[in-house]
Formats: structure tokens, C-alpha cells, sequence
């Protein structure tokens, strides 16, 4: 069973003095129970946006859904107070930049202890008066039920000497260590879901691998599903169960890891695919997909990928049909509606959709970072 | 960091790893020291002015009048009615704390509420809350001292409310500008996800943040108020006329300036090193309380 699932979002950012923009334009999101679903795509794809309407924290912006639905109930038909419950008790957000998503004047344990009081079974009061006496005056005492509850929180997302970190600022705190701190603040709600934006981009590699470890035993050892937004198809293969494909704030294409990464459908995918450098050849220039995503205000009709797809044809202005590849596997492309093959979309390397992108696909390939998918 | 991670680091219910940090910060820094030095003294004086004064503020000895300073039995002189001037020095110690800790402290509650809540919400609140604040700084607060006293007559309240009338803006300003910047900041996004109310955000998130510019705020503002006071007595539209206060004596002594100095100028070099010390003191506050300065330990 479906835990979250979204389909044909749109969120549209009101403009004054200009066109409003639409970031997310028809997405269709599955997360399942207990699983680590990847949401892949560009900068400006729409990922964190998507992300973010999960939490009805989108000030300003137009959210519109076929169905928005979280257990079976409509998140955006809640009221203010029944979302303030989900949020943190249901749904755990984990931040890219650590260090601006902790509160640096508290230290992390008592952080981590007031996500506790608030939604951890522990009986001590949370109101507002009761708070104020520990922020301004005593502090939370650290035999107190939520305090032992972060320090243990903090064991568990592996951090050594947990009591001595719990009384700790987070700037005193490395990178990596913050990290795990942001994840076990969001364990202490005791959530289903965790929405995890990027959690290792600001990370060295070894500091991202032990935090994706982290991520996968957390997801086994707590039965907790984990949303992750990322732009790294390295991190999706090595850590994720099920992919979304993201372009241009739409959907490209979805399926379970091992069936995208064997058998990719949409021209996209296979482009991106293509562009890790492991499996790109090894002299020459890196693989890329030529030219750069569209401004979302000026996206064209029909497939938002065509003006840099290798396979476009007239078809490609209708609106995007759904093929289903496999079982749980579906790309929205129009190569398929007529039975074609495939495999006969080409990338070859330096092969550019027309003439004139030939030299935007030089400048890209030049600032492509090892196994990151190109940030247009 | 700290491994200390017992129950001990609160007595009477109180952090005291604050007061640790307070003590690191003065013990390191001779204008701290100054400071300190100066708001503790002032504070003493202050609260036991009735214990430690050497005659009643208001006894006359005429025979004594404008006794020059620096003798044994009246070591700061005497003014004009034979009233010695270390003793009406202590008692109006009382009125000038008294007076511009509670104007400052009443000011400081209304202004940060309003600049926090303006600062938070923006929008049409931030407009409200921040045309009527500039109403209030439109207004000379000199003019509304004479006002309040023109309506209700003269007294300790009417200071008090005047005072901290001008400062209401200043702290609803300052407390504005800092939750600008700190509601954009990640972690109040954190705080809302974990599914606080905005009023617990305002109050444990964000203001915490705000602290350390207050507080330099705070003691600025009380010395100022120092100031204003003694303006107010001055002019002879503070406190009741007899009432000693260092405004009023320095006012007092001003046409004897000539024959007997020490009248005005000892009140007036009392003014200039308290407030300088409060203020020293307040930067030595604000260090201790921002927890991002050098220093590194919790």
C-alpha cells in the first residue's frame, strides 16, 4: 500500500509584475511504506518544491492535486492544526544545509528534545509556558525523559559519545555529525516518512556514504520510508529502492531502481544514464545531454524535453502520454504510443539534438562535476 | 565541549552555565571588569543607600552650608541648604535606577513584542505595527514628559512612562530588522515542519537569536534613560524638587558653579562613569550570551 501518494500536482508561484510560475507541473508521486524513493532531477526540476507541498510549507504558491493523499487522507483537506500534527509525528524533514536548519543559539540536544516532547511519547508538558521556562531559564534537566530520549536519538543515528554532543551548539558540530543530528531530530517524531532534500550534497564522499548507510538501516531497523531528493544518480543506485525521474517539473519517468537503471524508457533517462561517468567511455570528453532546461515560465507545450531530445518528432507537442514499460515502471514519452522500439533512441557522444546546441553541449560537458547529473 | 552533563548545572532552577560564561567573559577583559565594577557599586549603593548613607539626605545643618568637599565629616561637601551631598548622591541613586531600569525594561516589553510580531508575520501586520510605532517616534519625548507632568502632576510614574515611551520605537526597530533576517533562516522552516504554533516560534526560535543585540540595546537604552532623567530634574519636571536625584543636584549646584563646584560637577562625573560602565557591561553581557562568539566552549 501506497503510504503518500500524489497525482498531477501543480504548484504555481503567484508573480507580481510578471508571468506567475509554474515550478511543478504534473507530478505524480508514489512513496511506498518502508521504502527509499528517490526523486531525481536538475536544479530547478521541481524536486524540493514537490517535497516541500508534502508539508504545506509553500507560502504563496497555488497547489493544485488530482488526489494528495497521505494514508489514505487528503493532506490539503486537513486544517492548520490537524496538518501541525503531521508534520513531525507523520512526516520528518531532513535539510540540505545543516547549519542554517539548526537553531544556533540551542544546543542540539535540546533541539532533538523538544521535537520529542512534541510528538515522542514522553510525559512532560510541551505548552507554551513550560517551554519558556526551559529555553529562558532552566533548561531541559537532563534526567528528564525527552533529554535521555535524544541522547539516545543521537546514538542511534551512530554518533560517538552522544551525551557529550546532545550539550553541544551546532557549530561545534562537523559537517557530518550536524547531519546526523538533522536526521535524528527528525526520528524524533517517530515518523512514517522522512523527506530527506538533499541531506549529502553539502558532504565530502566519505561523509555521504556513511550518511547513506545511515539512511538505509534507519529505513530497515524503523520500518520508516524515506522521500530523497537528490541530483546524484550515484546515490539513487546505490541507496534507493524505487526512482522518480523529474524534468523541468514534471515527471519523466518512474520505476524500481533496478528496472530504470537496466532497461531506461525515456530519452531522458537514458541521457542522464549515459552521462554517469563510469559508464561513460573512458577518453574523450564526458557525456551530456546538450542544452539546458527551460524557463518555467516559457516551457513549451507538449513534452518539456523535446528541444533537447535526440528522438523528437512531431508528436512530441501533445500533451505527454503514460506508457507503462513493466510492472510498477512507466515513462511519459510519445516514442511508445505507436508500439517503436526503444532502443532506437541514440546517444552517441557529442551527438547534439540539432546544430546550433553544439556549443552549449561543449560548456556543459566542461562544468559537469564527476556523477552528477548536468545542473542547467 | 563540555562533558559535564550532570544535574548540577542549575541552581535554584537557574542555568548556570550562563553565569559561567558571564564570569569567563569579565574575568578576561578589564573594561568588562570596569563595567561590572561600576553596575555592581551603583546597584549597592542603590539598595542600601538607608544602611550606608551617613546622614539623613534631607537634614539641613546651616552652619555648613556649601562645606567644600574632601573634608572627613562630609567627604563629597555639602549643597546650598547644608545637606550633605554623599548622602543625597546614594538615595538618588535609588531613583535614578529605579527609574530607568523600569522605563527601559517596560519599553523594551512593549517594542520587542511589537517589532517581533511585525518582523515575523510582514505583510499588513508589519505595516500596522510599524506605521503606529512611527507614530510614537514622531512624537518629542520631551514634549510628552511635560505633558504627563502638565496632566497628572509630577512623580516617579510619570518619568517612568515617559521614558520609556521614547523607547519603544528603538527596541521595536532593532527586534524587527533581526526577525527579518532570522525568519528567513532554515531553521524556523525546521521548527514549522516539527509543527510548532507561530507563537512558539516567535518566542523560543526566533527571539533567542535576538537576543544579543537586545541586550547591548538594553543597556544603551538604560543609560540613555540615566541621561533623560536626569534632564527631566533638571529642567525641574522630573521627581518632586526635593526629592535628591543626580539630575536635580547637578541643576542645583549649576548657579553656584562659581563658589562651590562640587555641587554639580560630582554629580555630573557621577553620571558619565556609570553610564559609561553600563554600557561597558552590556557588551560584556551580549558577549556572554552569543553563543557563535570566540571562545568556543557551552
Amino acid at each position: 500500500m501506497s503510504l503518500l501518494a500524489i497525482e498531477d500536482l501543480a504548484v504555481t508561484f503567484p508573480v507580481e509584475d510578471g508571468p506567475d510560475v509554474p515550478a511543478v507541473d504534473g507530478v505524480d508521486l508514489q512513496v511506498r511504506e518502508g521504502e527509499i524513493h528517490g526523486l531525481v532531477g536538475e536544479s530547478g526540476s521541481g524536486k524540493s518544491v514537490t517535497a516541500r507541498s508534502i508539508m504545506r510549507l509553500l507560502d504563496g504558491a497555488e497547489v493544485t492535486a488530482d488526489r494528495f493523499d497521505y494514508r489514505g487522507e487528503d493532506l490539503y483537506a486537513k486544517s492548520e492544526a490537524e496538518m501541525r500534527a503531521v508534520r513531525g509525528d507523520e512526516v520528518g524533514m531532513v535539510f540540505q544545509d545543516s547549519l542554517s536548519a539548526l537553531n544556533p543559539v540551542m544546543t542540539v540536544g535540546e533541539q532533538i528534545a523538544e521535537v520529542v516532547r512534541h510528538h515522542g511519547e514522553v510525559d512532560e508538558s510541551a505548552g507554551l509556558l513550560s517551554e519558556l521556562r526551559r529555553k529562558y531559564v532552566t533548561g531541559t534537566s537532563k534526567s528528564a525523559p525527552s533529554w535521555r530520549r535524544a541522547v539516545e536519538l543521537l546514538e542511534t543515528v551512530g554518533i560517538p559519545d552522544p551525551e557529550a554532543v546532545a550539550t553541544s551548539y551546532p557549530h561545534q558540530l562537523s559537517g557530518g555529525q550536524r547531519q546526523r543530528v538533522m536526521i535524528a531530530s527528525a526520528l524524533g517524531g517517530d515518523p512514517s516518512l522522512i523527506v530527506a532534500d538533499e541531506p549529502t550534497t553539502a558532504l565530502d564522499v566519505t561523509v555521504e556514504a556513511g550518511i547513506l548507510d545511515e539512511l538505509r538501516r534507519l529505513c530497515d531497523e524503523f520500518d520508516v520510508a524515506i522521500l530523497l531528493i537528490t541530483h546524484d544518480l550515484g546515490v539513487v543506485a546505490e541507496t534507493c529502492d524505487r526512482v522518480t525521474v523529474m524534468y523541468s517539473g514534471s515527471v519523466m519517468e518512474h520505476g524500481r531502481t533496478d528496472q530504470l537503471f537496466e532497461n531506461p524508457a525515456h530519452p531522458y533517462t537514458k541521457g542522464l544514464l549515459r552521462s554517469i561517468p563510469e559508464q561513460a567511455p573512458t577518453d574523450g570528453e564526458l557525456a551530456t545531454i546538450p542544452g539546458s532546461a527551460p524557463d518555467p515560465t516559457e516551457r513549451p507545450a507538449g513534452c518539456p524535453f523535446r528541444d533537447r531530445c535526440p528522438a523528437a518528432f512531431d508528436a512530441c507537442t501533445d500533451p505527454l502520454p503514460e506508457h507503462v514499460v513493466d510492472e510498477g515502471h512507466a515513462a511519459r514519452c510519445h516514442l511508445y504510443t505507436d508500439g517503436d522500439d526503444p532502443d532506437e533512441v541514440t546517444w552517441e557522444t557529442g551527438t547534439t539534438a540539432n546544430g546550433e546546441q553544439n556549443g552549449a553541449a561543449g560548456e556543459t560537458a566542461d562544468r559537469t562535476p564527476a556523477t552528477e547529473v548536468t545542473d542547467g | 565541549m563540555s562533558t559535564d552533563y550532570g544535574d548540577a548545572d542549575t541552581f535554584l532552577g537557574v542555568r548556570l552555565d550562563r553565569f559561567a560564561r558571564l564570569r569567563e567573559t569579565v574575568a578576561g577583559d578589564y573594561k568588562a571588569t570596569f563595567g561590572l565594577t561600576t553596575v555592581v557599586l551603583f546597584v549597592l549603593a542603590a539598595v542600601f543607600a538607608p544602611e550606608l548613607a551617613p546622614y539623613d539626605p534631607m537634614a539641613q545643618e546651616y552652619a555648613i552650608m556649601q562645606a567644600p568637599s574632601l573634608s572627613s565629616a562630609h567627604p563629597l561637601g555639602t549643597d546650598s541648604f547644608g545637606r550633605d551631598l554623599l548622602s543625597r548622591m546614594m538615595f538618588g541613586a535609588r531613583i535614578s535606577l529605579g527609574v530607568s531600569l523600569g522605563a527601559v525594561t517596560i519599553g523594551a516589553v512593549v517594542g520587542v513584542s511589537l517589532g517581533v510580531v511585525a518582523g515575523y508575520f510582514g505583510g499588513w501586520v508589519d505595516d500596522a505595527l510599524m506605521r503606529f510605532v512611527d507614530v510614537l517616534w514622531a512624537f518629542p519625548w520631551l514634549l510628552v514628559a511635560i505633558m504627563l507632568v502638565a496632566v497628572f502632576g509630577q512623580g516617579v510614574w510619570n518619568v517612568v512612562a515617559a521614558i520609556a515611551f521614547a523607547y519603544i520605537d528603538d527596541f521595536a526597530r532593532l527586534a524587527r530588522g533581526e526577525v527579518l533576517s532570522i525568519r528567513e533562516e532554515e531553521f524556523v522552516l525546521a521548527a514549522k515542519n516539527v509543527g510548532l504554533g507561530d507563537a512558539q516560534i516567535m518566542i523560543e526560535e526566533v527571539l533567542p537569536n535576538a537576543v544579543a543585540p537586545l541586550i547591548v540595546q538594553f543597556t544603551v537604552l538604560v543609560a540613555r534613560a540615566m541621561l533623560a532623567e536626569s534632564t527631566l530634574s533638571f529642567l525641574g519636571i522630573g521627581v518632586k524638587p526635593t526629592t535628591p536625584t543626580w539630575g536635580a543636584l547637578l541643576g542645583q549646584g549649576r548657579s553656584l558653579i562659581g563658589q562651590a563646584w562640587w555641587i554639580s560637577i560630582i554629580p555630573g562625573v557621577a553620571i558619565v562613569i556609570t553610564v559609561l560602565g553600563i554600557n561597558l557591561f552590556g557588551d560584556a553581557l551580549r558577549d556572554a550570551f552569543d553563543v557563535r562568539g570566540e571562545g568556543g566552549s557551552p
